[in-house]
């Protein structure tokens, strides 16, 4: 019987669970980890994915999902005194909000300043990592995340 | 007959590799393993502009000596089935996205991230940013990333291009 090894990580808990799904579906997938959550009502998505999973993941053998009761997060990005927002699921990278909030549907910054574009916590100085999932900052019950954008050196020589 | 040694570095290495979060990367397209001639990893690593779907493909050569400690060294790579294992890319030709220019330049000590071995050093780079320097409870999956999301900033910036 085909088994998948699946990687989860539920919403803020900072924390990783590797579980095998015996038989491979979507429905024994979407049991397993709605049961390691505790959580009936979670969406549960591939990472860096806007869509929830579907019968696609039957074929595929290894997976890393991120469960979150939010379907989507309002995405606030604040930079130089003016703020834009967009929707995202809450299982993209900071990376795909950082590409939307430096390009043309964002702030639509020059390319130099592109390349020095990270995201922050309000209050905090180190950029987020780039394959954080949004998620991961998101607590329930608001399914809201505000973000600044700033501009650090991407050289150093 | 003796036993095949093999060194604790590729041990932990090719743990790493056959991660799930690792090997859900290659599932999703996003790189591959061309091969592993310890202690060289090579990989493709597929960029991909999230609006238009344009793509743009990359080979590095890994390193991995010691790993994890100390990390991988990272070269530009063009990657062939032969007794090298390709060459040593050439520096791309510019314009092109600023970071991943930047990081593909020749300056002696291989790719330019403070999240590569040689450039770590350089001007205390590793100090300056420690979210992007490497240690050793990291990953191989960190450096992936890196490489994804620089060569993904190429293949918008050629996607922006007529």
């Amino acid at each position: 019987m085909k088994t998948i090894r699946v990687e989860v990580e539920i919403e803020d808990r900072k924390s990783v669970e590797v579980i095998e799904v015996s038989g491979g579906t979507l429905d024994g997938v979407l049991r397993e980890v709605r049961a390691l959550a505790q959580l009936e009502d979670l969406h549960v998505f591939e990472r860096d994915k806007e869509e929830p999973i579907g019968i696609e993941i039957e074929e595929l053998t290894v997976l890393s999902l991120h469960g979150h009761r939010c379907r989507k997060v309002a995405v606030k990005v604040h930079w130089s005194h003016e703020t834009k927002e967009h929707h995202f699921a809450p299982s993209v990278h900071i990376h795909r909000v950082l590409l939307w909030a430096i390009g043309k549907k964002g702030f639509n910054l020059d390319e130099m300043a592109r390349a020095k574009a990270n995201l922050i916590l309000p209050g905090t100085e180190e950029p987020l990592p780039k394959d954080a999932v949004i998620g991961s900052f998101v607590h329930h019950g608001k399914c809201e995340l505000t973000l600044e954008l700033t501009l650090k050196e991407f050289t150093n020589g | 007959m003796a036993e095949l040694i093999v060194p604790p570095a590729r041990r932990t290495l090719e743990t790493q590799l056959g991660s799930t979060r690792f090997l859900a990367g290659v599932e999703a397209g996003r790189w591959e393993v061309l091969m592993l001639a310890w202690p060289n990893l090579y990989v493709r690593v597929v960029g991909k502009d999230p609006d238009c779907g344009r793509t743009f493909a990359h080979d590095f050569q890994l390193e991995c000596a010691g790993y994890p400690d100390p990390g991988p060294q990272i070269e530009r790579w063009s990657f062939s089935d032969n007794a090298t294992h390709g060459q040593k890319a050439p520096v791309p030709s510019t314009p092109g996205a600023p970071g991943f220019i930047d990081a593909m330049k020749e300056w002696g000590g291989g790719f330019y991230r403070a999240w590569s071995r040689g450039a770590a050093a350089h001007n205390n780079w590793a100090q300056l940013r420690r979210d992007e320097a490497w240690h050793p409870k990291r990953s191989i999956v960190f450096i992936m990333e890196n490489l994804y999301a620089l060569v993904t900033e190429q293949a918008i910036w050629l996607a922006s291009r007529p």
